[in-house]
């Protein structure tokens, strides 16, 4: 047995004597355990300093700074932050952003929960069902973004579809009023299933004791599903707002590419105006000074769902 | 009596019979309804192009255009896209299995200070949009001169915070004591990693098999192993 190996094993710790008194720490086997579990570790952590904490902390100097990527970064104060306080397209698109992932996280929820409900009553073929709702998951999110772009015009299918209904050739993605509800739908339509699938299993998780007591009890379906159903599934509806909160905030290629934006700036959202301001105009300090807004705002998103989420949690173990 | 009521009202239980059947047809509509648009995608990707905008779809062509998918491919050079489309994934998910695990099984079996504060900032990228460091990572990407590359795309997502959640996850649920048992048998660190946590091997059957000997095992003699019969093996 090689040396090297043997080294690690806890029979080294008994042939070494222990610690002499006089020196005030030694590197024992212990320490030699803890250096490779750091080790393993130090890759990733050095991964997460390169191209996410040290990319973070340049953005908070950056956006203190004027820099065009060709000249060196000009110091300029708060300037960026004022301008963007008097900039109306900046206001536009923080409301904006904030009706998106308002809108797309309540919808995804509400929807995706629904979706499992219908799946879970097992009806015949219900697995089937579960199945072609999930392909619009397989969809890479360019395609989505550009069959929709096809389907919302004005001479598209949606329009035929709800031409028999009075509708008369709605211009769904150039009216500033439909615009953004269309972009919440496609998004709806993209994500609502996968965490369809989500709610699934938590709802396969609820065991069926419950509900033959509560049928015992005489409880109707809306009962059963208020005091059983609900409760049980709540760690699962946090997760979920959790995760399409944060998804939709980060969300760039939808409006991008549906409508780019427009009309005027009734799509525009941070994200959106962050790529346009640093790569289309290259002021990489404002840029910068807008991503530090948009992460205030997720920042506020997280500590109050999480502020929620640990309320709740005491309230279940009272 | 439970006869007599159900020969007086059969319609109540006509409908109580059909109600999954009607349950089903009722989701599959709303399933149709979601797949509505892949639909028209497939069958509008075989028609021309001045289809696409008609009063009615016609979701069987009345003239097939096949050919729409080879010119399609001679439009661009999609043979390019597919190998460097390949060329990441393949990269990104070998990065994310190398570091994850290691990173995984650091953060789960060792109590090095800060492991906590590690897990922790690492997790909380989670919550850190891309676009909020876009900027400055294209600029630490334009820094390394890896602008235009392959390992410009690859770099930034080579390690997932969320792949190494997961994994440090499942890596706690294996109990200690296994690991530990596995020490005597002249197990380092290494192939206790690959053998006793990644194919989750019995170590405490395999220490009994050798009684005990401190034979030095590679990764070679685990696989081996797996194949001779054992005593009691338990599934980790």
């Amino acid at each position: 047995m090689s040396g090297k190996a043997s080294a690690l094993l806890p029979s080294d710790a008994r042939a070494c004597p222990a610690p002499a008194a006089r020196r005030f720490w030694r590197f024992d086997f212990r320490d030699r355990i803890r250096a490779w579990g750091f080790g393993f570790v130090l890759p990733t952590v050095l991964f997460f300093a390169v191209f996410k904490y040290g990319p973070m902390l340049w953005a908070l100097e950056l956006s203190f700074t004027s820099y065009d990527m060709v000249s060196q970064p000009r110091f300029v104060g708060l300037d960026n932050y004022h301008d963007l306080l008097a900039d109306p397209i900046f206001r536009d698109t923080l409301v904006n952003t904030l009706i998106y992932i308002g809108g797309s996280t309540v919808l995804i929820t509400l929807v995706a929960l629904a979706l499992a409900l219908a799946i879970n009553t097992r009806v015949p073929a219900a697995r089937h069902c579960m199945m072609a709702m999930f392909l619009t998951n397989l969809m890479p999110v360019i395609a989505v973004c550009l069959v929709w772009r096809f389907l919302l015009h004005p001479h598209g299918l949606i329009s035929q579809l709800l031409h028999p209904l009075g509708f008369d050739r709605v211009d769904w993605l150039t009216s500033s009023w439909t615009a953004m509800p269309c972009i919440i739908f496609v998004t709806v339509w993209r994500f609502a299933p996968y965490f369809m699938v989500v709610f699934i299993a938590g709802l396969l998780a609820i065991p069926d004791d419950y509900y033959e007591a509560a049928h015992l009890d005489g409880a109707n379906p809306l009962q059963r599903f208020w005091y059983i159903t609900l409760p049980l599934l709540t760690p699962m509806v946090f997760f979920v707002v959790v995760v399409a909160a944060l998804l939709s905030a980060r969300i760039f290629l939808m409006p991008f590419i549906i409508t780019g934006g427009g009309p005027g700036n009734a799509t525009r959202v941070l994200s959106m105006l962050i790529y346009e301001t640093g790569f289309s105009y290259l002021k990489m300090g404002r840029a910068a000074a807008i991503s530090a807004v948009l992460f205030a705002i997720m920042m506020i998103f997280t500590f109050l769902q999480m502020r929620f989420y640990m309320g709740r949690e005491e309230a279940y173990i009272r | 009596m439970t006869e007599l009521r159900a020969a007086i009202i059969p319609p109540a239980r006509l409908i109580r019979r059909s109600r999954p059947l009607l349950g089903a047809i009722a989701l599959a509509g709303l399933a149709f309804a979601f797949v509505v648009p892949i639909l028209w995608m497939t069958t509008t990707s075989f028609q021309a192009g001045e289809k696409m905008f008609q009063l009615t779809t016609e979701w069987i062509p009345s003239v097939w255009h096949p050919e729409n998918y080879p010119n399609a491919l001679s439009r661009a050079a999609f043979g390019r896209y597919f190998l460097n489309s390949g060329v990441v994934s393949f990269a990104v998910m070998t990065g994310n299995l190398v570091f994850c695990t290691l990173a995984g099984y650091g953060l789960a079996k060792f109590h090095f200070p800060g492991a906590r504060l590690i897990l922790l900032l690492i997790l909380s990228t989670l919550m850190l949009p891309l676009e909020v460091t876009l900027v400055p990572t294209f600029l630490v990407i334009h820094k390394f001169g890896w602008l235009n590359s392959y390992q410009g795309i690859i770099g930034p997502l080579l390690v997932d915070a969320f792949g190494v959640f997961l994994m440090r996850q499942a890596i706690v649920s294996i109990p200690s004591d296994y690991l530990e048992a596995a020490w005597p048998c002249g197990w380092t660190r290494n192939h206790l990693q690959a053998d006793a946590v990644l194919l989750r091997r019995d170590a405490s059957a395999r220490h009994r098999n050798e009684g005990g000997s401190s034979q030095a095992v590679d990764l070679r003699d685990g696989l081996r192993g797996r194949r001779q019969p054992q005593p009691r093996r338990v599934y980790l």
